[in-house]
Formats: C-alpha cells, structure tokens, sequence
C-alpha cells in the first residue's frame, strides 16, 4: 500500500507515493538522493539525521515521511544560498567544529533551530542545545566554538 | 621562528570540509552500486546463551531475502583482528 505524499524539500516540490512506513530519513537519501542526512542510530538518540522540518529541529529518523505531507524540510544540502556558505556552515569551518563529519550534518540543522531560537546563546546554553546531538570524534569544545562563531557572524541576509 | 612561516604555528582550515558542511561527503551508506544487495545482523536476545540451532526457513521465505548466513559462517569472514605480536612501549 502506498500513500501519496507532497512535500517542499530544499524549496522543491517533490510528489510521490510512498509506503507509509517509510521514515522522513530514508525518504530524503533513498528517494530524493539527498544523502548529506545521516542515519547514525535510528533510535533517536545521535541527531545525525536532524533536518529541518517548517524551521524546526526534527530527527528525521522519528518521523515517518507521510507525516511531512505539506510541510517544508530543509536539509544540509538545502542550506547554502547561492554558493554562500551558512554562518554555521561557516563557523564549522573555520572553528575545526568536525572530523569526520558525519555528525556533522544533523549538527548544523540543529545549530541553525538553536540560534533562529537564541540569537546569542551561552555557551551553557549552546551545549544545552546540542544535547540531542552526538559526536563521536571531534569533542564539543570545538563544535561550541563554531556556534559561537555563527552566532557573532549570523547577520548576512537570505539564509534560513 | 619567521612570521614568513606558511604551516607551522598556524591553524589551517581543512581541505575536506567544505563538502563535509554541505552534505556532499560520501560515506559507505552513500554509496549505490549495481546489484547491491544489504545484509543485517541479528543478535540473541539473551545474553551469554549458547545457539543451538537457528532455523531459518520463515526468513529464507520472505520475498527478498537472498542468503542468511547464520553465526558459524559469519565468524569464518569476520574472525576478530589479532595484534601480530604484543605491544611493547
């Protein structure tokens, strides 16, 4: 059995139709090809795969595609703007926030909610922020330096 | 030290991550390759138990599934890595 499904992704529309226990995830790398969303637990617990669904901070891994019908997500891939990097994206960089970066994805989604929330949050309450995000390799001073950087950088006009 | 110095008392940012920020790293669960198939594991779940048997007829039924491989065989192609010698510091 399949469901119809009509959804905005990275601002293009996109219909298909789609069993409905196919998770938002699995949809977005298996059926869009967006593959810059990770799977890292699939149990809700790492934040690998945090899109962003209408402006907020989703763990695509939770929700089932079917229940984005209408909605907007926004994914990694969707969220340089004409070749300019994001100030979080940014920030990432030039603050060594990665290694491997895999988690490194679902990081900057969660980021991007956190400071639409809190213009110029603590570090207390960056790490706060983060606590749905898992990193295995980089180690969160780094990550907290890079959302400090967005954050006094997070002017520029056009982003999400 | 001179300041002319490119590398040394610098940080450099990192050649890899500028598609690592935007979602264009390739990682294993990325790749698609022709006639791919997927495999899972299933682990007991009763801990320390000794397998005696494992009847795979209903999972080898499913629509699908290719091969299951079970314990004995995974073990031959996935043998624990082993030091070639003790560490010595």
């Amino acid at each position: 059995m399949t469901i119809p499904v009509r959804l905005r992704v990275n601002h293009a529309p996109h219909q298909h139709d789609i069993e409905p226990r196919v998770l938002l995830v699995h949809y977005l790398r298996d059926v869009c090809g967006l593959t810059g969303t990770h799977v890292g637990c699939e149990t809700g617990i790492c934040g690998a795969c945090t899109v962003l669904v209408n402006g907020k901070a989703v763990k695509s891994c939770t929700m089932f595609a079917v229940q984005a019908d209408g909605f907007e997500v926004t994914t990694i891939e969707g969220l340089a703007a004409n070749g300019v990097l994001h100030p979080v994206q940014q920030g990432f960089w030039e603050c060594h926030g990665l290694q491997c970066g895999y988690c490194t994805p679902g990081m900057i989604m969660a980021v991007v909610h956190l400071l639409a929330q809190q213009k110029a949050p603590t570090r207390g309450q960056i790490a706060s922020g983060l606590r749905g995000n898992l990193c295995r390799c980089t180690g969160y001073t780094h990550i907290i330096d890079a959302v400090s950087y967005a954050a006094s950088h997070a002017t520029e006009a056009g982003h999400v | 030290m001179s300041d002319a110095t490119p590398y040394v008392g610098r940080a450099m940012k990192r050649v890899e991550d500028p598609r690592l920020i935007q979602g264009l790293g390739t990682y294993t669960d990325d790749l698609k390759l022709a006639g791919l198939m997927h495999a899972c594991i299933l682990r007991s779940p009763h801990a320390h138990a000794r397998i005696r048997r494992i009847e795979t007829s209903a999972a080898k039924a499913i629509p699908g599934v290719v091969a299951f491989s079970p314990a004995p065989t995974s073990t031959m192609h996935a043998a624990p890595c082993r030091a070639r010698r003790p560490f010595r510091i």
